[in-house]
């Protein structure tokens, strides 16, 4: 090839990363909506992302089926034996839930929202180790819109920071990007719980206060503060109390409720800040 | 006639290499994920680029790093770029040392490809941090280097792969230029 040739090419490689550096600075901003390329490859990817999450569900299920068999006896009939306690202290709710009502009723109290969800399937996860998002398979056309909270029974799974028609991505609380505003749900100190990657399965909180009071156990839920998590979703347990070096921060590692290597089903709620709006004065 | 055949084997490289790519995102999205160890996934997308840039020389390294870069990007990330210029600088690297490396051993090769991923992985840090991700130094130790590892684990049997085909191009490549020669003579 000739020396020209070669200039023209090595040019070309070099136009191509500073166009791709500029994108990158670019799409870096907060964005409402995803681009019409990203929307149309990830609307086409989704059957096929759905297919293969289904099928490597299906084989990961089967294989723990086989495993659990003798388990599932003795935990059935300790789970017997539990759920004839819960009968009881469902009965002695129930007596409590009538008098809270008849109490608020009493006081003026008006009653909490109840959130509306949308349940979604889990159909990929990002391919790399830097971010922790996964894709699920519904989207602006089902009501998701982005910053909506999405949770499982366990607790807190993060939120939505793109949507397209028909799918949707989450930003999982691991993520390196993630910031929760949290609280401990004994004491009520606040601070910060942030994602460390997915290689970490402990998320970190740095406290507020240095005098925060918290220990090893306690639980931690969300403040509300940052008005995209509704107040009093469940995040998970301090295993660890440090304080750095200096003494000035308190941080406390915890592990999350939600077990995100094996997120198959999320809740995503809808109606949170449509419910928060229609509260304001 | 033999700008047809031409045509066709670009053709079936571009196919092979299409396929690889998204065989490799089905494979990293859908299945690795249940194969984390410690949260780390082996990154198979920059092993098959790896590989193609060893194969095929820095431009096609840097045209397949980018694509399929590209496609993750679009695909996954917030940051659209991120991936696609990560993956055409550890492309066309691979593609430099192409005729510098003895490519028909798969361990010489894979540990090439070890590298590469590694560098990739340096990179996409690089950029990380100059998108303000919080991304510390320590990461490079806990998230590159043992995603490299992993990564390379898997490299030998792509590398094998695709070098097959590789062969079986260099043998087709051989007929026609043999062909153009009796013809010419003819």
């Amino acid at each position: 090839m000739n020396s020209f040739g070669r200039y023209r090419r090595f040019a070309a490689a070099v136009v191509t990363l500073v166009v791709l550096v500029v994108l990158m600075g670019v799409t870096a901003r907060e964005r409402e909506t995803v681009m019409l390329l990203e929307r149309a490859l990830v609307e086409a990817a989704a059957p096929i992302q759905a297919w293969f999450e289904g099928l490597a569900a299906g084989i990961r299920g089967g294989l723990s089926d086989i495993r659990a068999i003798s388990q599932l006896r003795r935990e059935n009939e300790s789970l017997r034996a539990k759920a004839e306690a819960y009968d009881a202290a469902l009965r002695r709710l129930r007596e409590l839930e009538i008098e809270n009502e008849r109490l608020r009723a009493l006081l003026g109290f008006s009653e909490a929202v109840p959130f509306d969800y949308v349940v979604a399937d889990v159909i990929a996860r990002n391919p790399d180790n830097w971010f922790s998002r996964v894709t699920i398979d519904r989207g602006s056309r089902h009501g998701i819109a982005k910053d909506m909270p999405v949770v499982t029974s366990q607790g807190l799974v993060g939120r939505v920071v793109g949507v397209s028609t028909n799918v949707s991505f989450v930003q999982l609380l691991t993520d390196r990007e993630c910031g929760v505003g949290a609280l401990v749900q004994s004491s009520r100190d606040a601070g910060i719980v942030k994602g460390q990657g997915s290689q970490s399965s402990l998320l970190r909180m740095m406290f507020f206060e240095r005098e925060a009071e918290v220990g090893e156990g306690d639980a931690l839920v969300t403040s509300g503060l940052g008005e995209i998590y509704p107040p009093g979703l469940y995040i998970g347990r301090v295993v660890e109390v440090t304080t750095e070096q200096h003494g000035l921060i308190k941080y406390a590692a915890v592990r999350p409720g939600v077990d995100f290597g094996s997120l198959e089903e999320v809740l995503v709620i809808v109606n949170y800040r449509a419910a928060g709006e229609e509260g304001e004065p | 006639m033999r700008g047809e055949a031409v045509f066709n084997l670009a053709t079936s490289r571009h196919s092979v290499l299409g396929m690889s790519v998204l065989t490799a995102l089905i494979l990293e999205t859908a299945v690795f994920p249940h194969l984390a160890v410690h949260g780390i996934r082996p990154d198979l997308v920059t092993v098959v680029v790896a590989c193609w840039g060893l194969l095929y020389g820095p431009r096609e390294g840097f045209l397949a790093g980018l694509g399929a870069g590209l496609v993750q990007d679009l695909l996954f990330t917030r940051y659209i770029g991120l991936f696609a210029l990560a993956g055409a600088l550890a492309g066309s690297l691979m593609g430099t040392v192409e005729t510098k490396i003895f490519k028909e051993s798969v361990w010489v090769s894979t540990a090439a490809v070890g590298v590469a991923v590694l560098g990739h992985e340096f990179v996409v840090w690089v950029l990380l941090r100059g998108l303000g991700v919080p991304a510390p130094a320590l990461s490079l130790l806990t998230v590159a280097l043992p995603g490299a590892l992993y990564s390379t684990v898997f490299a030998p049997f792509v590398y094998h792969r695709l070098l097959l085909f590789r062969f079986r191009e260099w043998a087709r490549e051989r007929e026609m230029t043999a062909g153009a020669g009796q013809v010419g003579q003819g």
